[in-house]
């Protein structure tokens, strides 16, 4: 088996174009691909990490900007545990439709999941349409998780995006466990198995599979 | 004669001359089944008559030719006065001065400057596609062929308003303009060359009309509309038309209820795409493959996350150029059309299995979403038609060994093998062999089991499925005797990819090359001088048209491996590491390993445990 201790699923939406796939690569291969193929439908990359001393395999999708095609996507947000949104600082409109997006979020995506804002190519500071701040308002302002500003270019906070999304994930997964690990103490106390005990664990397998 | 010299040594490696095949093309008994047969072979593969057949295919063009330079004709100017309709610019409509109409600001419905601002969104995301076609190939870089492509594009989705313009449809335009392209270029040369003399006027006449470059925007489109209407279907969602169903999951629930094995996370077809792939998973491969069905359907994936992308470009990144070309050719030639599709989907999945059926989730993903290259594109297509209609097509040989699963299309080392690596460093070749298949219900047992045996475990789920003996899934040796044979395969894989790469570099640039040599008799000065410039280039064609490898040293692979395993070991190292050393070979017969119809076959038995 292979040793990991978590394992996440991170959904990557947004426009066409804003540079998800080569957040992911630069992220997963170390590379910047000087031209990158339109994503059709979604791509699929695992990479492992390290969280202190666990390691955290990350199931990254990268869906494509034009594919809002509820039947493709939904399994996947549904499945999330993190969703990160992408937007171009250096093309206004790709901010504009963030409340879209955030829409299909809502609706489909499991309640609980992190949500992030990702502003990319800040390696374009001459064409930069959408400030920092008001990225970071935007993201207070809607329920994300965490903003933050990247390029893939030049590897800006790539690293520490995904670091990031997989430390939180992994803190809050470690908290569940927690609860998981006193309330099966406690039931065991008082010698009953129940339903709900079956349930999680049941759950925590479907987690765990790669 | 010099001329005539260069032309038979530089057409030396062509199966088929020119003249032969304007001949095939303008017999006016030229059928359906003559032209099927004709791509099937594979003999457009080095053809200059490809964008000819693929017109008459798409039927762009009727079958007689002798209608050709009429319809041609009306086609291009549809496109023509379609392209000039569509294009207005608010800013230069001189017949339209009422400043209350007429301005950017105006908030009135006939306002063009409304229209303009529309196509202007358009536009932007139909570049923002183009710019990125084929990113490894020059020819789709230069300005001139992005905006071609982009005024194609446009033109059709204004055209189609409901479809509009959808991600992909780029990678379906592309090869077609490429096609057209070469050919034209290669048909400009043959004239210069004086190669079409022995051709009536009427029938050069006609060549001209076909070949005309200044129409190739005009052409490309034409085509592109006609495969277009058979694949719009893949690119409509039921997303577009608003049609927003809130009641998805008790509707789904109800209709997948009685239907076993149907994952029950669908919600249910509602897009012809989608429809067509679960037919294609549930009815076609549960039936030839059961095996690979039940795995795949056990790690509950579903094929719409990696089929979307194989039908929508018609499986343009799962093949290199030169190969989905041939690929397209079989697809258009079958009747009934894009039938075979389905049956080259199918092929994909069955000629992969032996990795599939050993890997968990994430490697089978990793598998089905960079396909690993295929060795032998000739094999692959006649093991589709096999599937399609096994009685006219009989099983190639050799159908099985026809993947290079170490690497990806770019020749790069493939995600799953860079990682089994790691992994197979981490533990030092202890562990057992990792096999995770299992549901989530099974998962426990699952473990269990593996734990005990080192056995795959899908074989003991499915005893009946895999046959244990005269088996060549790779899943019945021990990892560990295999490796040497991963290693050569490897080294061929390898080789084989830089080769395809080199001979296709090397063949465009020879060709532009002598096209460059004719060229300079146009320009002034010294005859003399001009005319050793002239032999020179030649032959620096010619060269370049030649081996990579050395052919004598091809011929020497045994093609049996017979009884020491090791001596192909080396032999494939040897492949791997000295390929360009051997330069005597420059000099000899000039013949392409891929033109000799694909890779020499080596057999070996896996079984065989001195390897």
């Amino acid at each position: 088996m292979e040793d990991y201790k978590y394992l996440f699923k991170v959904v990557l939406v947004g426009n066409a174009g804003v540079g998800k796939t080569c957040l992911v690569r630069k992220f997963t291969q170390g590379i910047f691909p000087p031209g990158q193929s339109a994503t059709i439908g979604v791509d699929f990359m695992i990479k492992t990490v390290k969280v202190g001393e666990d390691k955290i395999k990350l199931q990254i999708w990268d869906t494509a900007g034009q594919e809002r095609f509820r039947s493709i996507t939904q399994s996947y947000y549904r499945s999330a545990h993190a969703i990160v949104l992408v937007y171009d600082v250096a093309c206004q409109p790709s901010f504009d439709c963030l409340p879209e997006w955030l829409g299909e979020i809502e609706q489909y995506a499991n309640r609980k999941v992190l949500k992030i804002l990702v502003g990319n190519k800040v390696d374009k500071e001459d064409e930069r349409e959408v400030p920092e701040r008001i990225g970071k308002n935007f993201a207070d302002a809607n329920g994300f998780d965490y903003f933050l500003e990247t390029s893939a270019l030049d590897a800006t906070n790539v690293d520490t995006l995904f670091q990031e999304v997989a430390t939180r994930l992994t803190n809050d997964m470690k908290l569940t466990d927690e609860r998981f690990h006193n309330f099966k103490s406690n039931e065991n106390r008082d010698g009953n198995i129940s339903i709900l005990d079956r349930v999680l664990e049941r759950a925590k397998c479907a987690n765990c599979r790669t | 004669m010099e001329t005539n010299n260069t032309e038979t040594n530089n057409e030396n490696a062509r199966p088929v001359p020119f003249i032969e095949e304007v001949n095939f093309l303008f017999d006016h008994r030229l059928d359906q089944e003559k032209l099927e047969k004709y791509c099937f072979d594979g003999r457009l593969r080095d053809s200059h008559i490809r964008s000819v057949v693929w017109r008459v295919l798409l039927k762009c063009l009727p079958i007689k030719s002798s209608e050709w330079s009429e319809i041609l004709n009306r086609s291009r100017n549809f496109y023509g006065s379609l392209k000039k309709k569509l294009s207005t610019n608010p800013r230069e409509d001189i017949f339209n001065f009422d400043p209350e109409l007429n301005n950017p600001l105006s908030l009135q419905a006939e306002n063009p400057w409304q229209k303009y601002f529309v196509d202007a969104e358009l536009r932007d995301c139909i570049n923002k596609d183009v710019e990125r076609t084929f990113p490894e190939m020059q020819f789709f870089q230069s300005e001139q062929m992005r905006k071609m492509m982009s005024d194609i594009l446009f033109v059709y989705s204004k055209q189609n308003d409901q479809l509009s313009y959808r991600q992909g449809m780029h990678e379906i335009l592309a090869p077609l303009l490429f096609v057209l392209y070469f050919d034209h270029e290669s048909y400009a040369h043959f004239k210069e060359q004086s190669g079409i003399s022995d051709l009536t006027n009427e029938q050069r006449n006609l060549l001209d009309t076909i070949n005309d470059p200044r129409f190739l925007e005009h052409d490309a489109f034409a085509m592109f509309r006609q495969l277009m209407m058979m694949l719009e279907k893949w690119y409509i969602n039921t997303d577009d038309y608003g049609s927003d169903n809130s009641s998805i999951a008790p509707l789904s629930k109800d209709r997948i209820g009685g239907v076993p094995f149907c994952k029950s996370k669908n919600p249910g077809p509602n897009s012809e795409l989608i429809e067509k792939l679960n037919m294609i998973n549930d009815v076609m491969l549960r039936e030839i493959d059961p095996a690979l069905w039940r795995h795949l359907n056990s790690l509950e994936i579903t094929p719409q996350i990696y089929g979307i992308r194989w039908l929508r470009l018609m499986f343009g990144r799962e093949f290199p150029m030169h190969d989905l070309l041939f690929l397209w050719d079989a697809i258009l030639a079958d009747r009934p059309q894009l039938v075979l599709v389905d049956y080259i989907f199918i092929a994909m999945l069955v000629l992969i299995r032996h990795l599939l059926l050993c890997s968990d989730y994430s490697t089978c993903l990793q598998y089905l979403m960079r396909y690993p290259p295929t060795a032998d594109i000739h094999t692959f297509i006649q093991f589709s038609l096999h599937l399609k209609s096994p009685k006219k097509f009989p099983k190639p040989k050799n159908y099985r060994l026809s993947h290079f699963p170490q690497i990806t299309q770019a020749g790069k080392p493939h995600p799953n093998h860079e990682r089994a690596q790691e992994e197979r460093h981490f533990n030092n070749r202890t562990s057992p062999p990792k096999v995770k298949t299992v549901d989530n219900v099974l998962n426990k047992i699952g473990r269990q089991a593996l734990s005990a045996h080192s056995t795959p475990l899908i074989r003991r789920r499915y005893p009946d499925s895999m046959p244990a003996s005269n088996s060549i899934f790779y899943t019945d040796e021990p990892q560990d005797d295999m490796s040497e044979i991963e290693l050569m395969k490897e080294q061929v894989a390898l080789l084989q990819s830089r080769l395809n790469e080199h001979d296709l570099v090397a063949r465009v640039g020879s060709r532009k090359l002598l096209a460059i040599a004719d060229d300079i008799d146009l320009l002034g000065g010294n005859a003399e001088k001009q005319e050793k410039l002239k032999q020179e280039i030649r032959e620096i064609a010619n060269q370049l048209t030649r081996n990579t490898v050395s052919e004598q040293w091809v011929q020497n692979v045994p093609t049996e491996i017979s009884s020491n395993g090791l001596d192909a070991v080396e032999l494939a190292r040897e492949a791997g590491t000295s390929p360009l050393q051997n330069n005597h070979s420059l000099n000899r017969h000039p013949k392409s390993l891929r033109k000799e119809n694909e890779l020499l076959e080596i057999h070996f038995n896996p079984k065989r445990k001195n390897f």
